[in-house]
């Protein structure tokens, strides 16, 4: 029932479909994996989303317009694919309410694979959240969107010193006209597989006496939480005195 | 000359600039702390960014900022923790 839904073009056409791609719009159950979208306000989150599982979910060229989480699906490769769209946030450490919603999800709704969406008009600017994101995650994949709009600019990017720095595929995509979506989801399918490995960028120059206190902490965020993935996130969010990742430890809302 | 006046201590808060001047972002005050100041940082208002402008509101506050490639808007209080060095214009 889903598939008779479907009537865009690109569907039929025999490059984006070559590969078994069904997009299954609201229909979201029994899925393989669990997709994030994250990203700095405005960068284009919902158009990925809406290129990726055919749904309308409204777009606007302004920060701020998905406040709450949208959730769609595709298949691929006979995989099903549940995909949440996240609201824009800047960073993952301070937050306004609508920011919160995204930052929950990445943390406490450990997805498989999370999809950083980057204007690649404003690298530097969104480089500070793809960091944050990689503290917290090492499987990730950077969707460089807005492309055309940065050739318009003359703006050039050397996506492999870029991968290849962050430690994350790196895909450059213009959702706005489906290009470099099939490459997109061959990547977040061979992340989701394991088949691509990441070794993401971690800060490293943190002065001695923070990193015995970071150390000491995660073992101990180890022993009590064993099933969490990133105690070292942790750790850093408790010496700062984060009230919601202590309260969301007291409830045991991580595992 | 003009631009030998500004070199004097050339420091000001942020919410000081006016609409036809650039700058560069020297720090955020020590009397913004904590949330506020990780914020600041997080929008983008960090050492060494160039600062202009954007867009004034019909009270003059808040006031938007073009930073990083982003309008930003920031009310004149949190814009005075932001302190700056503004960029001589020469004359001409």
């Amino acid at each position: 029932m889903q598939d008779e839904k479907i009537t865009n073009a690109c569907d039929t056409c025999s490059h984006f479909n070559a590969d078994g791609l069904k997009k299954l719009g609201v229909n979201t159950d029994n899925f393989d994996f669990v997709i994030a979208l994250a990203g700095n306000p405005n960068t284009g989150k919902s158009t990925v989303f809406n290129a990726l599982t055919g749904l309308k979910q409204h777009t606007g060229n302004w920060p701020g317009k998905t406040v709450v989480r949208a959730e769609g699906a595709f298949e691929y490769n006979d995989q099903k694919y549940k995909l949440v769209d996240l609201p824009g946030t800047y960073s993952l450490l301070s937050t306004s309410q609508d920011e919160e919603v995204a930052r929950d999800f990445i943390l406490f709704g450990k997805p498989n694979v999370t999809i950083i969406v980057v204007d690649a008009n404003r690298l530097e600017r969104n480089l500070n959240l793809v960091l944050q994101i990689l503290e917290i995650t090492d499987k990730a994949v950077l969707c460089l969107n807005l492309m055309d709009e940065a050739k318009r600019n003359m703006i050039d990017i050397d996506e492999r010193t870029l991968a290849r720095d962050l430690g994350i595929p790196v895909v450059p995509t213009s959702a706005r006209f489906n290009s470099g979506i099939p490459e997109l989801i061959q990547t977040v399918s061979d992340v989701a597989n394991g088949k691509i490995i990441c070794k993401p960028h971690i800060v490293k120059n943190i002065p001695d006496n923070i990193k015995k206190a970071v150390e000491k902490l995660s073992t101990e965020i180890k022993v009590q939480f064993p099933e969490i993935p990133n105690s070292r996130w942790i750790a850093f969010r408790l010496l700062e005195g984060d009230e919601s990742i202590i309260n969301a430890l007291r409830k045991n809302e991580f595992v | 000359m003009e631009d030998k006046i500004s070199l004097e201590d050339n420091r000001f808060r942020l919410s000081s600039l006016s609409e036809k001047e650039t700058a560069k972002i020297v720090g955020i005050s020590k009397e913004c702390r904590g949330d506020n100041r990780r914020r600041l940082l997080d929008l983008g208002f960090v050492k060494g960014a160039d600062i202009c402008i954007d867009l004034l509101s019909p009270l003059n506050n808040p006031k938007a900022y073009l930073i990083k490639g982003t309008s930003i808007a920031l009310r004149n209080s949190q814009a005075s923790h932001i302190l700056i060095q503004k960029n001589h214009h020469y004359a001409g």
